[in-house]
């Protein structure tokens, strides 16, 4: 017969053992949610660090941790009132960031730096880039379209190093992929090459995508297109693109904005906006931001300057003084400058202010250069 | 007999007792453990923050000549327009920089006393911050020269 | 023999609580800052960098900068930027020191040494191999007693270069920095 005591070691056993497994599976199971929400942003926080080192010292990496879960839904949106913050769909609140990154994500992400030299100023920005084939579709073989698919890819990555896993190939296209390396689509510096050797419109749209290819055309009129349709520059450098499946109108005035169309391409969110908007919107807010700043103190550091700097009288009588022949540049340069800090953030999608923009930094860059040319200023 | 079941039921009971109490323990160690990671990680991430933003500022177009070589004609034309409130929409909230020569004497710059001065600050607040000191160079337009001088970069520990 | 059994399990718990202690004290004393070494390495190359590239406030094209100063030093340790200054050799080592002694004021308890070998070539007088070492000499990492064995040493690393009668010469210079 079993003992009295036995029993109430067995029920108090029980009782002992529910308590614990209660406590344990409650625990686990929040945890287990918090958890992976808590490393998705532990992800974020990382990639934001690995695109800080990339922009601060200059030297490409590649980037997997993306590939534990789904960031597809992640973009940089500007804010009001502060920087702007990586969102995606699970997380609450942003992820601010400073650094100037151009984003897509992928399974693995290639990082590097590129600039937009304005002479007077270089703004750096970071590129992250998924595996891609980028097909070009030149319908027309004019001077300014090849000029600006040379220009393009000039601010592309280039993945040839080994030690790079991500690649991002380039190739033209006239009805099929026509992988013009080699049998193969090509390497950056490759491409480059069969753009300066050859010179041939394609006649056909682009069919038979490779995977993860992007189709980028060129052409004067883009009434049917897959991908992004480019119209060449009409003014001051300043022209038209669209990207299939909306029906806005992109004014590009520099390389990047086109950069920013093709790094964000055609995907679109849950709200019917295509990631290339997104990006494009983010570049032209931030960037213009941070140009206006900067043509606003280098304005001001030209006009501090200036009255330090020999006018043209002294020159003439004293030939062997330093920076001569610059106290007019130097007031004309602020002038202007000044000009692009106050033109710098008006309307992005207006072609009339935008080959103003345009206008106004040629301007200020080519009095720049006249500063350089007399000793008086220096390359940044 | 009567006695020993008793002893033995107060024993058992007794190791229960010790028993809940080891779970509680570790229940309450594991949540004063997560509670003090989160300190810490918030402490680790503001001295990151002002380490990272302190690389940015090296190269940034706005203050540079080149790479940790600062122009003191921008320096001194940032100070005199550009507000804080500006700065922190390219930089972020909640930091400071300060930079000077290695003279002794303290010259704040404007542009009357331009280029005869040797400190610049922006953002400068009476708050606590995580600060780093970085050796740079100083380029004087005017005189065409490379002076050595230090810039501070903090970022606040409280949010202002 | 029961009632022995539960102090002595009674007991146990008592010591694993014990130990649990002590492990979150050592885990938590062991949780040190890592950035702490990213910006000393950064501290150590900036400075290098910052001082090479310093203006003397001599107009000469020998000792403008400290890197023509210290190339000064290493090529023609006597020679005179001006009249009523001391050689190069010791020109270049007074200068330094006073830099230093500066940033001491700023990071303290950091001692250094600066060091200035040739690259790819070989300078030598009768007495042995030039170099030029301005600093703690015990920080010297080719030094069997070297304190970089010892204890943590950061390291940073700058060329100059040098024409002479149409040669190119390039010298290594060297900033090692340990907490004193």
């Amino acid at each position: 017969m079993i003992e009295v005591y036995r029993i109430f070691q067995l029920i108090f056993g029980v009782i002992v053992s529910f308590f614990i497994l209660y406590f344990l599976i409650q625990y686990t199971s929040n945890y287990a949610g918090f958890q992976g929400n808590v490393l998705k942003t532990d992800i974020l926080k990382s990639f934001r660090d690995e695109v800080s080192d990339v922009y601060t010292t200059g030297v490409y990496t590649n980037f997997t941790l993306f590939s534990r879960y789904d960031f597809s839904s992640c973009a940089i949106n500007t804010t009001v009132h502060g920087v702007p913050e990586i969102v995606c769909d699970f997380a609450v609140s942003g992820i601010p960031i400073t650094t100037p990154l151009l984003l897509c994500p992928g399974k693995r992400v290639f990082l590097w730096r590129d600039s937009v030299d304005l002479g007077w100023y270089k703004l750096f920005y970071v590129q992250a880039v998924p595996d891609m084939t980028l097909i070009f579709v030149p319908m027309d073989d004019s001077d300014e379209v090849w000029n600006l698919m040379r220009t393009l890819v000039s601010h592309l990555p280039d993945t040839s190093d080994p030690r790079i896993t991500v690649n991002i190939k380039y190739d033209f296209c006239d009805g099929e992929p026509l992988k013009v390396c080699g049998g193969s689509s090509c390497e950056k510096e490759d491409f480059l090459k069969v753009i300066e050797n050859v010179r041939a419109p394609s006649l056909r749209k682009c069919e038979h995508l490779p995977q993860r290819g992007r189709v980028i055309t060129f052409s004067k009129s883009c009434e049917s297109f897959e991908g992004i349709c480019i119209e060449p520059p009409l003014m001051s450098g300043v022209g038209n693109a669209y990207i299939s499946g909306t029906r806005r109108v992109f004014v590009y005035k520099d390389p990047i904005d086109l950069i920013a169309l093709i790094i964000g391409y055609t995907k679109k969110d849950v709200f019917g906006i295509t990631r290339a908007e997104r990006v494009f919107d983010y570049k032209n807010k931030f960037f213009s931001e941070m140009i206006s700043k900067a043509a606003r103190i280098s304005s001001e550091r030209m006009k501090l300057i200036e009255n330090f700097v020999p006018g043209q009288d002294e020159c003439e009588a004293n030939p062997g003084l330093k920076n001569c022949y610059c106290k007019d540049v130097y007031r004309e340069l602020s002038d202007v400058l000044h000009t692009v800090s106050q033109i710098a953030d008006s309307d992005y999608n207006s072609f009339q202010d935008m080959v103003k923009l345009s206008e106004t930094l040629s301007h200020a860059n080519e009095l720049y250069q006249v500063l350089i040319e007399r000793g008086c200023e220096y390359e940044v | 007999m009567r006695f020993k079941s008793q002893s033995n039921l107060m024993e058992y009971l007794l190791l229960i007792f010790f028993v809940v109490f080891i779970i509680v323990a570790l229940i309450l160690f594991i949540t004063w453990w997560q509670v003090t990671q989160l300190g810490m990680k918030k402490s680790q991430e503001i001295e990151d923050r002002a380490l990272s933003l302190t690389k940015e500022i090296l190269i940034n177009g706005f203050f540079v000549k080149e790479e940790s070589v600062f122009d003191d004609g921008k320096l001194t034309a940032a100070n005199t327009t550009i507000k804080c409130e500006e700065l922190k929409h390219i930089l972020g909230e909640g930091w400071f920089m300060k930079i000077k020569t290695l003279d002794e004497s303290v010259i704040p710059c404007n542009e009357d006393n331009y280029p005869d001065c040797n400190y610049w600050e922006f953002c400068v607040q009476d708050n606590p911050a995580s600060i780093y000191a970085i050796p740079v160079n100083i380029y004087r337009r005017v005189q065409d020269r490379y002076d050595l001088g230090v810039l501070y970069v903090g970022v606040y520990y409280e949010k202002t | 023999m029961k009632r022995h059994k539960a102090q002595t399990s009674a007991i146990l718990i008592i010591l694993v609580i014990v130990i649990f202690i002590g492990v979150a004290v050592t885990l938590l004393q062991l949780a040190k800052t890592v950035s702490k070494e990213e910006y000393i390495n950064l501290y150590t190359g900036n400075l290098l960098r910052s001082v090479l590239k310093t203006d003397t406030g001599h107009t000469q094209p020998e000792c403008r900068k400290v890197s023509d100063l210290l190339a000064c030093a290493f090529f023609t340790p006597t020679y005179r930027c001006s009249p009523e200054e001391p050689p190069c050799l010791e020109l270049a080592n007074e200068t330094i020191t006073n830099y230093m002694s500066k940033f001491d004021m700023i990071r303290k308890n950091f001692n250094y040494l600066f060091k200035v070998e040739s690259e790819g070539f070989i300078a030598a007088t009768d007495s042995g191999i030039i170099d030029i070492k301005i600093g703690d000499e015990r920080l010297d990492i080719r030094r069997g007693d070297s304190l970089c064995r010892k204890q943590r040493c950061w390291t940073a690393n700058d060329v100059i270069q040098r024409t002479d009668n149409g040669e190119q010469y390039i010298l290594k210079v060297q900033l090692i920095i340990s907490k004193r």
